[in-house]
């Protein structure tokens, strides 16, 4: 288990207050709450997009909240997915592996996997530009697993999907995350991605969990 | 290759190219310095920017000086000649061994803003013009009397400062600005000198005639031959100009009853000289006759030097009365009729 | 490593006023005699601003009733000549010009009539691209409707785009606030421009500490116009040309008079040149002159392209990106004096010096115009690449640039074209090396215009061939 300690951030008109919330070591920790409960806040709070000096993320022996954004060693894939756009699918892919210094040999055979878990043979040589929704989607999970990250994060991971696809890629993921078995933090409002994906759900509302 | 790899050989490669080619021509430079090389001294002239055009006097001074001496010389180019001062401040101290262009309005000036060294040309025999003017600090090279210059076709010309009222010259008369021209400043110090209490209502009653008030002489002067303005004020030896070198005797100066102001101009050492002996010996030259005959042929100036001959026309320039101006450089009138 | 970087960078462009700081000794500050230029400067830009204003909304008026799809592109570049070519040219065309028409040949008419004819053209195609992003549905439902083409002008278009208005009206006078060349040719004895003004006690009274006080005043004064300005909501894309039915055909030949007068301006002096020309004339060496002055553009060029590559590595961070919307240049004087004051006036130092001035006077502008959006824009993307571990260089070289290398390279481009062209700036520090621009400048001030005119062909020549160098530069690095 993984420790959220001192998530305190006040801003204008809202306040965000989680004094400790737990999250699994493996499989996946949802938080869900509705629009402007803050769920988005905790999220950038816990990539270090917002600082918040009274946070601390026990992982293990060592304190995440102080490290810069690199050293954290998340994988993230944001609700807008921010595909570098000039990049193939292999190309944003293999961004990740070399950001992470992950060596050409084991990012390569990763890489193999990857592809072949998340069904992307046939597109991913593609400029991203041209891909659909859904390629676009699993194209930004290979890259945030690539890096060989400790956490998952996934913000509304499904919400630019139509309601057949989101079906799908809810399966495919959860597929991957049980093989990879990394602790991931899933950010919805959407019951159906509790239901299949899962393995715990935090509420939040008005910034404090329930 | 990639694109990381082209765009590191364009950004270095073309800025090496260039600071390549700025090298090579320091060096070429260098190279064709070669009195430099001999004597090792260079020596550094301030002037303004007709007096070493390539219609000047300057570069034929400069190019007989450099035989001569064998050594290097370097010119800056001031721009107008009411900005010698300014330029020279705005410069390193050390920088110039040399100034010209200096007229007797900038003297004062220059004298309290800069240290000069003492010139030594005892064996010169002045013009009576400029004798009065001669000082230890500076040497007068050339002096001209000013007027308006006209077309004999187009308009009668004045004869006294208060006919430049005249409706005959709406819109017909071209000067200069006082502030950034020295025959500008001489125009306004001759109304200051002839007018006197009431020289702010003879500009303001002049507006109306002004067909325009130029930063620099050559632009007047350009605006007036090109038949733009009807008047414009000048040298008189700017005649010498039109009847040898374009054969049109149309131009004529014409002649005030109250007198007319006249420019002197002068050459000086500031004390931060370094080749300040090559100065001394420039100086020397441009006071020779020969020197004087150059100035005079290329400048459309009188020399400064008594009896050197020049050419024939300029016995034919009109003998005018000259009068002294004030020379304070208080603008105030200028800026409360003009700058409104 | 990058914070460094970044305080380097702003040094770097409040150099000009650490220099001065370092250089005077003696401070004597204004007075309130700035107080009248600073007004008269509000009145040049206001009257410049608001006739560009109302000539834009009549020249869109025109230019509708032209636009075919195929003619769309040549009205654009059409509308923009004056912007896109160094205001040289406009100043000789307006001089040759007011050979016919003396009213604007000096004074505060003669510079609000330049800066219009500058600036109008650009507010008619900011217009025309409004109605595709802003008004498409207003319009196709009043066209629909049979409104008349003066009901929709006066009761639909000019109302809905008030705020668009006010931010081109705003655009245009801040601009014309800091001008300086053409004020400087054409202002007359009464300095029209505070820049002038600086000008003006830098290089007539040699006051340097009074220079650098009004200098620091138009700052300020131009820092509150920036605020004041609103960031542009609409997209600049989109054709226009199904609503051709709402052009005025009656204003047709106001929207081609501007470039069309500029054209005729220039031929004027061209002509002229051909009847009085004579080999004398060609009183400088063609080569050296040609040589400086793809010395100085390309010089301008690179710097530009390094100044990019400096700010994209050091982007994002809120403080820079305040300090790039909010600073512009300290003033065309106080650059160009504060370059002189340093040591090197031999050799081709005055060429560096150029190139220098010339670049802290144009990247603001040009950053702010197309830079900054440009790496906003891709602020998301570098937040992803951080979360996934990439070095701040790999974010450089493997999303910023590729990204926007095409803008980069266009915005070199363009401040090498001006480069070439400028004479205001680089008369200050030239000493010897005269560019082209330099000799014209000399042209100028002697009233040739008739052979300013026609040496103005091979200057334009010489910025095309730099400015392509960019552009295609751009391509070879892209590919």
């Amino acid at each position: 288990m993984s420790v959220v300690e001192g998530l305190i951030l006040e801003f204008d008109d809202f306040k965000v207050e989680i004094p400790r919330w737990e999250i699994l070591d493996s499989g996946v920790t949802a938080l869900s709450g509705p629009s402007g409960s803050g769920k988005t806040t905790v999220f950038r709070t816990l990539i270090g997009l917002i600082p918040c000096p009274t946070f601390k993320w026990k992982f293990g022996n060592e304190d995440l909240a102080q490290l810069d954004i690199p050293e954290r060693r998340l994988g993230v894939v944001f609700q807008s997915l921010e595909l570098f756009p000039h990049m193939t699918g292999r190309e944003n892919i293999f961004f990740a592996a070399r950001a992470r210094k992950i060596a050409n040999d084991e990012a390569k055979s990763d890489f193999k996997n990857l592809i072949h878990e998340l069904r992307l043979e046939s597109c991913v040589d593609r400029s991203v530009q041209l891909l659909s929704g859904g390629e676009r989607q699993r194209v930004a999970l290979a890259r945030a697993l690539i890096g060989q990250p400790r956490v998952l994060l996934l913000d509304e991971p499904f919400s630019s999907l139509d309601i057949q696809m989101r079906e799908d890629a809810r399966q495919l993921i959860k597929t991957v995350i049980k093989k990879r078995n990394i602790p991931t933090i899933l950010i919805t409002h959407d019951t159906r991605d509790l239901e299949v994906l899962a393995d715990r759900v935090d509420r939040i509302e008005n910034g404090r969990l329930r | 290759m990639k694109g990381r790899g082209r765009l590191i050989v364009f950004l270095f490669g073309g800025v090496a190219l260039l600071v390549a080619i700025l090298f090579a021509r320091s060096l070429i430079r260098l190279k064709n310095t070669t009195y430099e090389q001999v004597t090792g001294k260079r020596m550094r002239i301030l002037a303004y920017s007709s007096f070493m055009g390539s219609t000047g006097p300057g570069l034929q001074l400069v190019e007989d000086f450099k035989k001569q001496c064998q050594c290097s010389v370097e010119v800056s180019n001031a721009g107008d000649a009411g900005l010698l001062v300014e330029r020279l401040l705005l410069s390193r101290k050390d920088q110039f061994d040399l100034v010209i262009g200096l007229d007797q309005f900038a003297l004062a000036d220059a004298e309290k803003k800069v240290h000069w060294r003492k010139i030594n040309l005892d064996d010169v025999a002045f013009a009576p013009e400029v004798k009065s003017h001669v000082s230890a600090n500076f040497v007068p090279y050339d002096w001209a009397p000013m007027t308006f210059i006209y077309r004999k076709d187009e308009i009668e010309p004045p004869k006294a400062l208060g006919d430049l009222l005249s409706e005959d010259y709406r819109s017909k008369i071209a000067i200069q600005d006082p502030r950034s021209s020295t025959p500008g400043f001489e125009f306004f110090q001759w109304v200051m000198a002839v007018k006197k209490q009431n020289a702010a209502e003879f500009f303001e009653a002049l507006k109306p005639n002004i067909q325009s008030i130029s930063p620099s002489w050559s632009f007047s002067y350009g605006l007036f031959k090109k038949g733009l303005s009807k008047l414009v004020f000048s040298y008189v030896t700017s005649l010498v100009y039109h009847w040898e070198v374009e054969s049109d005797h149309r131009y004529q100066a014409a002649e005030f009853i109250d007198g007319h102001p006249y420019q002197v101009e002068f050459a000086g050492i500031p004390e931060s000289c370094t080749e300040c002996e090559l100065a001394q010996h420039f100086l020397k030259n441009m006071m020779s006759v020969s020197g004087q005959k150059l100035i005079a042929s290329k400048n459309f100036m009188f020399p400064a030097v008594a009896a050197v001959e020049v050419s024939s026309t300029y016995s034919q320039l009109p003998k005018l009365k000259l009068i002294e101006t004030p020379v304070d450089k208080d603008l105030s009138v200028w800026a409360k009729v003009f700058r409104k | 490593m990058r914070s460094v970087l970044r305080i380097s960078l702003v040094l770097f462009f409040l150099s000009p006023i650490l220099i001065w700081l370092v250089v005077i000794k003696n401070w004597s500050p204004p007075g309130f005699e700035w107080i009248i230029p600073l007004g008269r400067t509000f009145l040049q830009a206001g009257l410049s601003a608001l006739t560009s204003v109302v000539l834009g909304i009549l020249m869109a008026m025109g230019a509708l009733s032209l636009r075919s799809p195929k003619s769309e592109k040549f009205l654009e570049f059409w509308l923009l000549i004056p912007n896109l070519i160094p205001q040289l040219f406009l100043i000789l065309a307006v001089l040759n010009l007011s050979l016919f028409v003396p009213f604007f040949r000096s004074g505060l008419p003669a510079v609000v009539i330049t800066h219009s004819l500058l600036n109008c053209g650009l507010i008619a195609l900011a217009l025309l691209r409004l109605f595709g992003s802003k008004l498409s549905g207003f319009l196709d439902l009043a066209v629909v409707e049979g409104a008349s083409r003066r009901m929709i002008w006066f009761e639909v278009i000019v109302p809905s785009l008030k705020s668009e208005l006010w931010f081109l009206f705003l655009f245009v006078f801040s601009v014309c606030l800091t001008s300086f060349s053409i004020p400087l040719v054409l202002g007359g004895p009464s300095a029209t421009n505070f820049e002038i003004l600086i000008y003006e006690t830098l290089r007539l009274n040699a006051d340097w500490s009074r220079a650098l006080y009004y200098a620091v005043i138009q700052i300020v004064v131009l820092s509150i116009f920036v605020y004041l300005i609103p960031k542009p909501q609409w997209a600049w894309t989109g054709s226009i040309s199904r609503w051709q039915v709402l052009g005025l055909k009656r204003f047709v030949p106001l929207a081609i008079a501007p470039s069309a007068l500029l054209l005729a301006g220039w031929l004027i002096g061209v002509i002229s040149s051909f009847k009085h020309f004579v080999p004398e004339d060609l009183f400088f060496d063609p080569f050296t002159a040609a040589l400086n002055t793809m010395i100085v553009a390309l010089g301008v060029g690179f710097l530009t392209l390094w100044l990019c590559l400096w700010i994209s590595y050091v982007w994002p961070n809120p403080r820079l990106a305040w300090f790039m919307k909010s600073y512009l240049t300290p003033s065309n004087a106080i650059t160009g004096f504060a370059l002189l004051l340093l040591p090197g006036q031999y050799f081709e130092w005055p060429l560096v010096k150029m190139i220098v001035a010339l670049t802290l006077v144009s990247f603001p502008l040009l950053f702010r115009w197309l830079g900054q959006s440009a790496l906003e824009s891709l602020e998301e993307q570098i937040t992803v690449a951080r979360t996934l571990g990439a070095s701040w260089s790999q974010i450089l070289f493997e999303i910023i640039w590729p990204e926007r290398a095409p803008v980069f390279f266009r915005m070199a481009a363009l401040s090498s074209l001006w480069a070439s062209g400028d004479f205001a700036l680089s008369s200050i520090m030239a000493e010897g090396h005269r560019t082209w621009a330099l000799w014209i400048e000399s042209l100028i001030n002697s009233y040739r215009l008739d052979l300013a005119s026609l040496l103005t062909i091979p200057l334009f020549a010489l910025g095309l061939i730099c400015y392509a160098f960019f552009i295609g530069a751009a391509r070879y690095v892209s590919r």
